[in-house]
């Protein structure tokens, strides 16, 4: 499967993705924590210590990372939409333990063929703090992660 | 240092479609303002704008050339973007690629009770 990563004006990222999988089960994929917890971590050596995930719209969640040398950081955001098997909007920031800005994030599902298309589009507040996600991305050296990503972006 | 490289101003300057193919054709070599100004149904002098606003961003460099201003790009303005989003790509990638082994297993539980 190929990532498809563009991105728009100077405050979005997009990243569209197929999965063979059905968008039920993709979507369950991004609010389980058990699931989550499986696969949402950085590159090697890094594992989410501690999660919660209040899968309700104004619900919270937190991952605490633990990566090599004793790195770590945390993610917290609020669900404010959820359209089971088909939508997320959230807001999130990482905590360093200073938070970063705001990345709301819409992640969308849709069926395509037997699997699931999905978008996420991530929008910072300016392009000054995409910038600063990046920066924090490169700096954190968390490569094959979406939190990697987040801290890339956000960072 | 790539983060420093990391000009604000040169995503800017890319964010919009017109001058985001104008880059793509510079990508394969020196032009004219005539010749990029050709694919589109804008005025010539739409196209200089464009081009000043990638010019001050550092992203194409014109010369003079008797009456013409050919354009080419300045492959450095975007070499930090560039292994920037590699890299991010590399990062998501790698996390969907595991999303794929943890959905094939939801799956099979699915279909096994």
């Amino acid at each position: 499967m190929t990532l498809e990563l563009t991105l728009v004006g100077d405050t979005q990222i997009v990243a569209t993705r197929h999965f063979a999988a059905p968008p039920s089960l993709v979507y369950r994929a991004h609010i389980d924590p058990q699931i989550i917890r499986k696969w949402m971590i950085g590159s090697d050596g890094w594992t989410i210590d501690t999660i919660s995930v209040d899968a309700r719209v104004g619900g919270e969640f937190t991952y605490r990372y633990n990566g090599p040398d004793n790195d770590s950081f945390a993610i917290t955001g609020t669900f404010m939409e959820l359209d089971p098997g088909r939508r997320i909007l959230h807001v999130e920031r990482m905590l360093f333990p200073d938070p970063t800005p705001d990345n709301r994030i819409e992640t969308v599902f849709e069926a395509q063929g037997s699997g699931t298309l999905m978008t996420m589009t991530m929008t910072l507040p300016d392009a000054e703090t995409r910038q600063m996600l990046m920066d924090m991305g490169i700096q954190t050296g968390m490569e094959g992660s979406y939190a990697g990503l987040d801290a890339a972006v956000s960072a | 240092m790539l983060i420093e490289s990391l000009n604000p101003a040169v995503l800017a300057a890319l964010a919009d479609p017109i001058r985001l193919r104008i880059v793509d054709r510079l990508a394969s070599g020196e032009c004219t303002v005539g010749e990029l100004a050709a694919p589109f149904d804008v005025s010539q002098p739409a196209i200089s704008r464009h081009i000043r606003v990638l010019t001050d961003a550092g992203i194409v460099v014109q010369r003079v050339d008797g009456a013409r201003r050919p354009c080419r790009l300045a492959p450095e303005s975007l070499a930090a973007l560039d292994a920037w989003l590699t890299q991010l790509r590399k990062t998501l990638s790698a996390q969907y690629d595991r999303l794929d082994a943890v959905l094939a297993e939801l799956e099979d539980e699915t279909h096994d009770p």
